[in-house]
């Protein structure tokens, strides 16, 4: 077991996925390096168009024009994914990765009923025939919690609700039992009493199917819910990971730190809620340093140089803990990581 | 779905009713008419024309009525004579129109001579009406008489001598254009920003610019004016069959009136009709394509591990095609339009030659009746378009 | 994907995004689309040609020469020395300048018919959206069921009748002096293409008011609209200081391909008989004309149809240029 837990299920090594558009090379996700062990959760959170879902996509090989994978691995149980060609990609899709998405009303096709839209997967993965694809279908539209499954079956998606259009999606994710489910903001479209229970539906089928999840979610409540490691992103890169006890106790990163820092707490009298300043740089003009440099307060208390200059990498901070910020680049020699550290817990 | 449907039929019925009234109104302001011709020879007296002559050409085109009971008389055929109930004949002698106007010459304001009715010394009554010939009314196909071209015969003869002309144009062209305009569209779609995408919607893009009317002479120099000069095989341009037998390089006689000089009578035509129908076609569904490949379910369909070629066949066209298929029907009544401009450029026999002779010589009862069959099959195609979209679409419900 | 027209600046330690304004961005997109950049030279050159007809062109389009029928390119008139540069038409009249008159009249047709039915369709379409409620439902009901009706057969029998009782209908004298002034057409000539232009705007409106229409709903949603009225604004004021300012970018992009079509349809009613009749120069009755001839001479319908198609390529790419550069969402 231990052994396992040591060797990823998928690993993201470097990845860059640009997108090659009229005003210039958009570049959605750049150098992003990630690991997902069997079974877990992660949580891969941001603000909304730094890099997530191109690079859950990228695992999918779905990216489509104009983008491109321009760089990097994504070894899924062994093999580069970047690598395999559209018929061995067609295998792993949807029978040992599969995903949902984050409209699920719009994510079925309006012309078919549910029930064939379930059983198209297992006919493609399985060669389950007409009759018992059917009967399949509505075995795990019971198991997703679908009240009188034998007659929505024949529903089609625009009969449904949103909340039970995200429960088809995740029968039809789950059908061919994969390896990897990964959640693209599965309950952001969704009221937030369905949110809860969703977000258990998902936690119980992974328990039921002993899947690892990728949960991607701009929503930090989801987070410190569902996820056990967490990946920070910010603009095309991971700015840190950590487990999930550690991110919020501890976030080192300053981007994080403002994440976590404008969280309202119940119950907690704040003056005011930390605001991050600035805006989310454009991805086709880059900073040329640190990406988050332009917003970065603790960059100018300390008054870094080189983080307007130079990319800082995502170096070990600690035992499962990764960061990228010139803070704590072992080669900085302008501020000892102890002081930062320090600010990090007097925020607190 | 039945009260929506009835109450379309309703709507339907009152949009022709309105739509009747308007073209008989723009019929009634028309200017030339079988008279015309007759006044400048009185005036001329070069023959004895009497005002029992004029009267008597007033009568044939009902011009002796007043203008309500032309128009029910030409819509609906009504009234015929007088009320008949148990026998007893009432209202028959309820004035409906003037024999022998009272005309006058008038010095207008401008200071010239016009000539205005000013009274009336002999009326129409209800019980003449019953000896005249009736139409049945424009809403039951008859469209009354021609008042030129086919001097007093029905204008239906003309428009049935017509009609299979421009159907055999617009049947052949629709089919090819399709046939050869959607496999396109989705192809470029497939393949957007390949060089073929590329080069083929700038090519259709320059199509959608071009006139019809450019593009029918470019034909006819190139296929077949250029190479009937140079000695070279061609293609007949012009008319729907040749008068005489003529000699084609290297294909050999072709005898006038026979099916092979029909084919090759229809060849410019349908071509120039079909390619710009195939850029209007290819363009409309490689948006519509474009449009649903950018849909989630798209992105579903391919995370399913589904091959792409299924992807695009059964997820993307199914959904391509819902408005395709409403828009097709849409267009039908359109391709009347579209043939006027061939039909006049290739001389070819069929409706929009006719409409276009029509106008020219000011026979309204001509053009009025395939204006009114555009309009009604306008109409009915719009009903029948709803109708389409709740079969090929689940999401919509008639209400 | 957003737009790289922002520069990023390096300023010592500072990071700064330097935005360019939304002019500046629009014409940056404009720059862009080649075809589009081409097509306004073009077009420019084809405005110059016919403003200046008057000095370029070296004879009176009706300036008939007996016996010099169909001479060939660049022939010189003895008589005078002036070259017929694209030689002469059936009945000797010189064939360049005739078509460079013929430019002028068919280019104002097509921007007067623009500017009416676009002014009418914005004002119609914003009062109907504005209002809504009865107004709104017939206005759109009407102009919908025009709509559908095909639309040469409609605008041959309207033409066809005006031009048939053209002496019926009265038209100020202010109109046919300006207009005819645009066109270098005495009064007389001129009431044919007002007629013409009344025929051709009366039927581009609908679908301006149409598109006017769907953006002022869709503004009306918006905020800042809420905002001025919560401010106090009038109607009037809404309509004109909001609505139609944010509705312009669609309709100046309709305007521009609203030319094209209108420089084809005008050529069309011409062409059929039903337009602008032959003593004065068109593209259309140019080409109707050629059509005679061109067994003998295939070059002659060419001389008049390009133009056409060029005029209607170039209105058309410029428009699209338009689209790209003042609404890049609704690039295919």
């Amino acid at each position: 077991m231990a052994d396992k837990i040591e060797q990823p299920l998928l690993d993201i090594r470097n990845l860059k996925t640009y997108f090659y558009t009229e005003d210039g090379v958009v570049k959605a996700v750049d150098g992003v390096d990630l690991q997902v062990f069997p079974g877990e959760v992660l949580g891969l959170v941001g603000e909304s168009g730094c890099g997530k879902s191109v690079t859950s996509l990228a695992v999918m090989r779905l990216i489509s024009q104009p983008g491109k994978i321009v760089e990097g691995e994504i070894v899924f149980d062994g093999r580069d994914l970047v690598r395999l060609d559209e018929p061995e990609l067609m295998k792993i899709r949807g029978n040992r990765i599969s995903m949902i998405f984050q409209q699920p009303q719009s994510a079925l096709n309006p012309v078919f009923r549910v029930a064939d839209q379930i059983s198209e997967v297992l006919d493609v993965h399985q060669d389950l025939g007409k009759e018992a694809g059917r009967a399949r279908a509505i075995e795990l539209l019971k198991l997703v919690g679908i009240p009188d499954a034998e007659s929505r079956a024949n529903a089609f998606p625009h009969e449904l609700s949103g909340g039970q259009s995200q429960r088809v999606m995740i029968a039809m994710a789950l059908a061919c039992v994969p390896d990897m489910l990964i959640a693209d903001e599965p309950t952001t479209a969704l009221d937030v009493t369905i949110q809860a229970q969703i977000l258990n539906l998902i936690r119980d089928m992974r328990e039921k199917f002993g899947s690892s999840v990728i949960l991607i979610t701009h929503d930090l409540g989801v987070i410190a819910e569902m996820a056990e490691r967490v990946a920070v992103m910010y603009a095309g890169e991971i700015v840190e990971q950590t487990d999930v006890q550690t991110l919020f106790k501890n976030p080192v990163h300053p981007y994080t730190q403002g994440l976590i820092g404008s969280i309202p707490v119940l119950g907690k009298v704040r003056d005011r809620l930390d605001v991050i300043p600035g805006t989310v740089p454009n991805l086709v003009n880059l900073p040329p340093g640190c990406r988050f440099a332009p917003r970065c307060q603790a960059r100018k208390e300390h008054n870094l140089s080189i983080c307007t200059e130079k990319r800082p990498s995502l170096q070990v901070y600690e035992e499962g803990h990764k960061v990228r910020c010139w803070l704590y680049e072992d080669a900085g020699q302008h501020e000892a990581p102890k002081k930062a550290k320090k600010t990090a817990k007097e925020k607190k | 779905m039945a009260g929506y449907l009835i109450r379309r039929v309703l709507q339907m019925i009152l949009v022709i009713f309105l739509s009747s009234v308007a073209t008989y109104a723009l019929l009634s302001f028309a200017p030339g008419g079988p008279l015309q011709g007759l006044r400048q020879v009185t005036q001329t007296g070069r023959f004895q024309i009497t005002a029992e002559d004029i009267a008597r050409i007033r009568a044939q085109y009902e011009l002796d009525l007043y203008l309500p009971i032309r128009f029910t008389r030409w819509l609906i055929g009504l009234p015929r004579g007088p009320l008949v109930i148990n026998g007893n004949e009432y209202f028959g002698e309820l004035v409906v129109g003037c024999r022998q106007p009272i005309e006058e010459e008038i010095l207008n304001e401008s200071g010239d001579y016009e000539t205005r009715t000013t009274g009336c010394s002999e009326y129409v009554y209800l019980k003449d009406l019953e000896g005249r010939r009736t139409s049945r009314g424009i809403l039951l196909g008859d469209f009354g008489i021609s008042w030129r071209l086919l001097r007093d015969r029905p204008v239906s003869d003309l428009i049935v001598s017509r009609l299979p002309k421009t159907l055999q144009l617009i049947g052949l062209e629709t089919l090819f254009s399709i046939l050869i305009g959607v496999p396109l569209g989705i192809y470029s779609a497939v393949k957007q920003y390949s060089k073929f995408d590329y080069f083929f919607t700038s090519l259709a893009f320059m199509g959608s610019a071009m006139p019809t009317f450019f593009f029918g002479i470019l034909m006819i120099l190139a296929f077949s004016i250029i190479p009937k000069n140079a000695g070279l095989p061609y293609v007949p341009a012009g008319l729907s069959e040749s008068v005489r037998d003529y000699t084609i390089p290297l294909i050999g006689t072709i005898t006038a009136g026979s099916v092979s000089d029909r084919i090759m009578h229809l060849i410019l035509p349908v071509s120039v009709l079909t390619l710009f129908n195939v850029a209007f076609w290819s363009r409309y569904i490689r948006a519509s394509m474009l449009e649903v490949l950018r849909q989630d379910y798209v992105r579903t369909a391919r995370a399913k591990g589904l091959k792409e070629r299924v992807v695009i066949m059964r997820h993307a066209l199914r959904n391509a095609l819902i408005p395709f298929v409403t828009i097709v029907v849409f267009t039908l009544p359109g391709l009347f339009s579209g043939a006027i401009i061939t039909e006049s450029i290739f001389a070819w026999p069929g409706m929009g030659r006719l409409y276009l002779l029509a106008l020219g010589d000011y026979d309204y009862p001509v053009a009025m009746a395939i204006f009114f069959i555009i309009a009604v099959l306008t109409v009915i195609a719009t009903l029948l378009r709803d109708i389409l979209y709740t079969v090929v679409d689940p999401r919509i419900r008639l209400k | 994907m957003s737009t790289n027209a922002n520069v990023v600046e390096l300023t010592g330690d500072e990071i700064t995004i330097k935005e360019r304004s939304p002019f500046q961005i629009v014409m940056f997109r404009f720059r862009k689309h080649r075809l589009a950049m081409v097509s306004l030279v073009v077009m420019s050159l084809i405005f110059i040609l016919t403003l200046f007809a008057p000095y370029i062109a070296n004879f009176k389009v009706d300036e008939i020469k007996v016996g010099d029928y169909f001479v060939p390119f660049g022939s010189v008139d003895e008589a005078s020395g002036r070259i017929h540069y694209l030689g002469t038409d059936n009945i000797g009249r010189d064939y360049f300048s005739r078509l460079i008159y013929a430019g002028r009249i068919s280019l104002t047709v097509a921007f007067l018919s623009v500017i009416i039915s676009e002014t009418t369709g914005v004002i119609i379409g914003a009062i109907s959206g504005f209002y809504g409620g009865t107004l709104d439902n017939v206005l759109m009901r009407f102009v919908e069921f025009m709509l559908t009706i095909p639309g040469l057969p409609l605008l041959l029998i309207i033409s066809s009748m005006l031009l048939a009782n053209e002496d019926l209908i009265t038209i100020p004298p202010i109109i046919l002096n300006t207009v005819g002034k645009l066109m270098l057409l005495n009064a007389r000539d001129t009431r044919s293409a007002v007629l013409i232009i009344m025929v051709l705007a009366g039927f581009g409106w609908l679908g301006s008011a149409q598109l006017m229409r769907g953006m002022v709903l869709q503004i009306k949603q918006q905020t800042f609209v809420e905002a001025a009225r919560s401010l106090g604004a009038s109607n009037i004021w809404i309509i004109f200081r909001h609505m139609i300012p944010n509705a312009m970018a669609p309709i100046i992009v309709s305007a521009s391909l609203g030319l094209a079509g209108y420089v084809v349809a005008e050529a069309a009613l011409a062409f059929l008989g039903f337009g602008i009749q032959d003593p004065i120069p068109t593209w259309g009755n140019m080409l109707s004309a050629s059509q005679t001839y061109m067994v003998d001479k295939p070059w002659l319908p060419l001389i008049p149809g390009l133009p056409i198609f060029i005029c209607s390529l170039a209105f058309n790419y410029i428009g699209d240029g338009l689209r790209d550069a003042l609404d890049p969402r609704l690039k295919m």
